[in-house]
């Protein structure tokens, strides 16, 4: 803070002072992300994605809502979301599941000197999930005739981690709008009893290597202390 | 740096090739060896009947001598009794003989993808009794219908 400060107080060199002395000073420039980490700022979002994708398709219903506080050049993030998925199968039979699931990271934002701060960042999470899930699946026997399995897992939980990348724009006031790419990885599940976990809330399909996620999310930012302005520049002085 | 552009890239990309191919080797088919007592090979075997619990019909059209078996296990249980009746010649005289073994498993409802369907796996194979002079050995736990499994129980008989 003592350095932001300071380095907003120094007037910038003057031509004169540049020429007359080397450039020892470049590595001092005001960098507004060289701040201390402190928390300045909460923004609130939700997932444009999942509320729509639960308006339009049969087969997903789900909403996620997000946070990140602003501490600098990081952002310290957490998602929290809800997640069923239910599925007929080709064969006869079905899948559902539904369950809860959050995520907790930081994001480190690469864009230096915006004077919004606005981001573009990557960044990783950990990500939980608990839920239950269910099928039902038709099998034909010549020797046992039609046998419908129903297994039920009613406890899972898994876990997970993701490298995430995106950005986050200013609109309008404190609004905020952004988008958030996820690469999902190792997942691991526990409490499957009767079936082998299809599709993981807040993750998806459970499958070994790399799962690719994205949310496109708004966001209301609530700042905790109130930001000053930034002195206009004066004018261009007048060659004439 | 452009190498790791081209690896994040390369990541970013391979997750879009997650999509399961629908290869389906789930059965309920116990393939079985036959083997002589005092060898490893193949015993070609008469069956007069064979019955599996659980199943109201009993597998009595085998006219010829076989070596190797595919039979159903119980879906609806964890444990299939398969009941032999096969004739067998003991002091050059031929006879018929009776002997059943118990077999447990356990099962694994997998769902690949919606559009390549749910299906039932079962695993640990293992044998819980059996009438048979030896012991039948477990050579492969899990049934499948996979070419590269070619014996799930050895029994010698």
């Amino acid at each position: 803070m003592v350095y932001g400060a300071t380095a907003q107080l120094v007037p910038p060199p003057t031509a004169t002072q540049e020429e007359q002395e080397p450039d020892t000073t470049q590595e001092q420039k005001p960098d507004s992300l060289r701040m201390r980490f402190y928390p300045r700022s909460i923004r609130f979002g939700t997932d444009l994605i999942s509320l729509i994708k639960s308006q339009t398709t049969s087969t997903f219903t789900g909403w996620e809502v997000n946070a990140d506080i602003d501490c600098g050049k990081y952002f310290m993030a957490v998602d929290y979301g809800s997640w069923g998925r239910n599925y007929d199968l080709r064969n006869g039979g079905d899948y559902t599941n539904s369950g809860t699931y959050w995520r907790a990271g930081m994001d480190a934002n690469l864009l230096r000197k915006d004077p919004d701060k606005n981001l573009v960042f990557l960044g990783f999470r950990y990500g939980h999930s608990s839920f239950s899930e269910s099928s039902n699946i038709h099998i034909s026997d010549p020797f046992f005739g039609d046998v419908q399995k129903h297994v039920t897992n009613p406890a899972v939980t898994a876990a997970w981690g993701e490298l995430t990348g995106g950005l986050r724009v200013k609109i309008w006031k404190e609004f905020w709008m952004g988008y958030t790419a996820r690469m999902k990885f190792a997942p691991t599940v526990t409490g499957e009893t009767g079936m082998t976990t299809y599709d993981i809330p807040g993750y998806g399909r459970n499958v070994k290597g790399f799962y690719w996620g994205f949310n496109y999310q708004i966001f209301w930012r609530i700042p905790f202390t109130k930001q000053k302005k930034a002195a206009p520049k004066p004018p261009p002085k007048s060659e004439f | 740096m452009r190498f790791l552009l081209v690896g994040i890239l390369f990541l970013l990309l391979s997750a879009c090739l997650s999509e399961p191919d629908c290869i389906i080797t789930a059965t309920n088919n116990v393939k079985i060896s036959l083997h002589k007592i005092t060898s490893d090979s193949s015993n070609y075997v008469k069956f007069v009947t064979i019955s599996i619990s659980g199943a109201d019909s009993v597998i009595n059209t085998l006219k010829d001598s076989v070596a190797f078996l595919n039979l159903p296990v119980n879906p609806h249980q964890g444990e299939t009794t398969f009941r032999f009746q096969y004739k067998k010649k003991i002091n050059a005289i031929t006879v018929i003989k009776t002997d059943s073994v118990t077999l447990s498993y356990v099962t694994q409802n997998i769902i690949i993808s919606p559009s390549c369907g749910g299906y039932v796996y079962y695993t640990n194979l293992a044998v819980v009794s059996t009438s048979f002079e030896i012991i039948p050995k477990v050579v492969f736990n899990q049934l499948s219908t996979s070419a590269t499994v070619q014996t799930n129980l050895a029994i010698k008989l």
